[in-house]
């Protein structure tokens, strides 16, 4: 597991990265042709193509001299796995909440 | 796929033992580990931190913020985090509601607002394109995103 400092998230929360993400899905693209769909430099595009290639959500391939980007569902899975976190987190969140309820009960009566 | 959470727990007791478990400082720091470190408010506008275990891409930290209380109805915070101090990535809203059913409650949990997923998540399910590059093991994620409400018990 590499260690970056972007969360799936924070690739996600950039404009400009959710619009190289959502041009991929309609077709594989090298670097050269994404740089052009944009009005940011170069460098700039490149450096958000590494953001999402690090936190797994684009593949680069050697197509040649080409270097082709495609979609990669990993990142995907990434927040789906945040959330699942998060969702477990809540789920325990409110069984506690029972039992100490339930432990309440058994002494006295409470909620008065 | 998942783009929220929202579960479901009943409670037989009386919305106002409920509620108070939901908003006394004493009784939560009793059983939920967001108010173990700080007193809790239930006033709009209290702010507070709890820190979780870490985890990639997050320091643990949960920076909190009350933004609704409706006595007896709904409790919301926001609840942040990111990676570091100051970067935060995580810009979700916790919300409680509480309906009375069956001689209990019904507390309703949701986790909403996953920044980055409004956009692009919602364009990618629209966009036909998707099933093309994704396995389908993905598709039947997305599929499932209509069964996305969990009744827990």
């Amino acid at each position: 597991m590499t260690h970056t400092q972007y969360d799936s998230f924070l690739a996600l929360a950039d404009k400009n990265r959710r619009e190289i993400l959502m041009l991929l899905t309609k077709e594989k693209s090298s670097i050269n042709t994404l740089a052009d769909a944009f009005e940011i430099s170069r460098p700039a595009v490149s450096k958000h193509i590494k953001v999402l290639v690090d936190t797994g959500f684009i593949n680069i391939e050697e197509r040649g001299r080409e270097r082709l980007c495609s979609l990669n569902a990993k990142g995907f899975e990434e927040v789906q796995s945040w959330i699942g976190h998060f969702e477990k987190y809540w789920t325990q969140h409110l069984s506690s909440l029972d039992e100490l309820l339930k432990k309440g009960e058994k002494k006295s009566e409470h909620g008065k | 796929m998942k783009k929220e959470i929202h579960l479901k727990w009943f409670y037989p007791h009386s919305i106002d033992t409920i509620w108070e478990y939901l908003t006394d400082a004493d009784l939560l720091k009793q059983w939920s580990t967001i108010h173990r470190d700080e007193p809790f408010q239930a006033e709009p506008g209290f702010q507070w931190t709890s820190t979780q275990k870490a985890r990639r891409g997050w320091d643990g930290i949960m920076y909190l913020e009350v933004l609704e209380v409706v006595p007896k109805e709904k409790l919301a915070y926001a609840l942040k985090g990111g990676p570091r101090p100051g970067e935060l990535s995580l810009d979700t809203v916790v919300t409680y509601k509480l309906v009375e059913k069956n001689g209990g409650v019904e507390l309703q949990l949701s986790h909403t607002g996953f920044q980055g997923l409004k956009g692009a998540f919602t364009a990618f399910i629209m966009e036909k394109g998707w099933g093309k590059f994704f396995s389908k093991r993905l598709m039947k994620a997305l599929n499932e995103i209509q069964h996305d409400t969990h009744t827990v018990r």
